[in-house]
């Protein structure tokens, strides 16, 4: 009998991106798991998060016009990843060092083109992988998310699919409805995330908080009043809540998962 | 003189059907038509010994649709074929770079890795050549630049056939149709990097390691490591 999995949005991030260690391990481990099914939410929150964050990168260096800018405009970016944004700028800075003390003479702004073409290449490389894998199959579509592709704009700048990394405006919260269709998960979850009910490791996180709030409003007032703008505080929820039966959802982050898989009887495999 | 008409036949993106009933075009004569329009109507004409051809708009952000196929890309953007603008110098300079991994696969298959290292470094020199022909923000320069890289850092000894015909296979891709939207140029770079070759940029490769919460990877610095496939 095969096992079947249900992936969220940071395995499908490795498994698309194959410059990473851990791509092999995990597209091995879809594999042992297959068939494999992605739900759309997964590209959503990958668009809405890492990849605005980096396509954000790319747009501020390409309009620094020296390295101080370009150092500037990266450590005024949102705390994309907490403590590790400032190992990731001091690394960045190490290298552009060693490539100017290698070759001097190269004009900042090849350096500075070259750095944003692989940046945006590599930003795409994802999408398109995510989009298209043969891993996996995307399932339960939204209509507030449009897709599309990455390209670039009339002054460089690299621009989102369909120019926005936000869900359309005039739709209602798609993912919130597939949700409401099984409401009693959406109470398990919402009971379990109580502040009192919280291990260790999730006390004072403002996620865990916001999830709750936002799993809440849902229970309480149903999709059709549900607020857009928590659509991203439903995050791992959505994956525990709309894993297909008898399927396991994967991700690499236990953490946030346990908890909830275990109150819904789920279960969780992590590469 | 034959030439491919199959494009001009397929359906106009949004066009909308004007009746219920759908016509029977005689899809033979249409070709036939089309065949003979093309041929006294845009074919290259000389001017004063110069080669006058339709040009139409070919801005790498305003491309709409971007023809399949190597005629239609001659006949739509004559420019990036004509061997004295930069771009056709360019796509000339990936020509030869084609050429070049052609010769690595011989090396290859004669189990010379040296000669292999050679042919390598001969077709980076091409492609250093292309980048500083093309516009900074056209995706092509984006997957030369790519291509570029994976060979100046590959280990020769980790190299396979298949990763040597991934490379040739993506370079005649660029010189045959060397118009391309970025999402392409992605698709082209993914087969590269599925087969072993790793051409970030080593500070970008840093900085996106930070913003994708990963722990920094080896591969990023020191280029191809385990081939896939």
């Amino acid at each position: 009998m095969s096992a079947r999995s249900f992936l969220d949005t940071t395995i499908v991030l490795v498994a698309s991106d194959a410059s990473r260690s851990e791509h092999k391990g995990s597209v091995a481990c879809i594999a042992d798991n297959a068939p494999a099914e992605a739900p759309q939410y997964a590209l959503r929150e990958l668009l809405a998060g890492d990849l605005q964050n980096l396509c954000d990168l790319h747009n501020r260096l390409k309009s620094a016009d020296n390295i101080g800018e370009a150092l500037a405009g990266l450590a005024s970016l949102p705390p994309f990843v907490g403590r590790k944004k400032s190992s990731g700028i001091e690394e960045f800075a190490r290298q552009l060092e060693e490539r100017f003390s290698t070759a001097p003479e190269t004009p900042l702004v090849n350096v500075k083109d070259e750095m944003a073409q692989s940046l945006a290449l590599k930003i795409v490389r994802i999408w398109v992988a995510a989009c298209e894998s043969s891993n996996w199959t995307l399932v339960q579509p939204l209509s507030c998310f449009r897709g599309g592709e990455f390209d670039y704009g009339a002054e460089g700048d690299l621009r989102a699919p369909s120019d926005t990394f936000n869900c359309d405006k005039s739709s209602r919260c798609s993912a919130a409805g597939y949700m409401y269709d099984r409401v009693g998960s959406v109470s398990k979850l919402s009971d379990v995330l109580h502040p009192d009910k919280l291990p260790e490791k999730l006390q004072g996180k403002a996620e865990v908080a916001s999830r709750r709030k936002a799993l809440k409003d849902l229970r309480n007032s149903g999709p059709k009043s549900f607020n857009k703008r928590g659509c991203r505080a439903l995050g791992d929820a959505y994956f525990v809540v709309m894993c297909p039966p008898g399927a396991s959802v994967i991700s690499t982050n236990s953490i946030d998962f346990d908890l909830m898989c275990e109150a819904v009887g789920g279960k969780l495999i992590v590469p | 003189m034959e030439y491919s008409t199959e494009f001009l036949l397929r359906p106009v993106r949004g066009a909308q059907p004007l009746g219920s009933k759908k016509k029977e075009i005689p899809s033979r004569f249409v070709q036939q038509l089309l065949t003979e329009w093309l041929d006294q109507a845009s074919l290259p004409t000389e001017v004063g010994g110069i080669k006058a051809t339709p040009v139409l708009e070919s801005s790498s952000s305003e491309i709409q649709d971007v023809p399949e196929g190597n005629i239609s890309q001659e006949r739509a953007y004559p420019h990036a074929f004509d061997q004295s603008s930069p771009e056709g110098m360019a796509r000339a300079s990936i020509a030869n770079a084609a050429n070049r991994m052609s010769l690595a696969l011989d090396a290859f298959e004669d189990g010379d890795i040296f000669q292999v290292s050679s042919r390598l470094g001969e077709a980076a020199v091409s492609l250093s050549v292309a980048h500083q022909k093309l516009g900074r923000d056209n995706p092509l320069a984006a997957l030369v630049g790519y291509m570029k890289r994976s060979l100046l850092v590959a280990d020769v000894d980790a190299l396979t056939r298949a990763s040597i015909e991934a490379m040739n296979s993506v370079l005649l891709r660029c010189a045959n149709s060397p118009i391309m939207r970025l999402t392409e140029a992605a698709r082209q770079s993914g087969l590269l990097e599925r087969n072993g070759w790793r051409g970030d940029e080593p500070a970008i490769a840093a900085l996106a390691a930070a913003v994708l919460n990963q722990a920094a990877s080896e591969d990023a610095s020191t280029g191809q490591t385990a081939i896939v496939e």
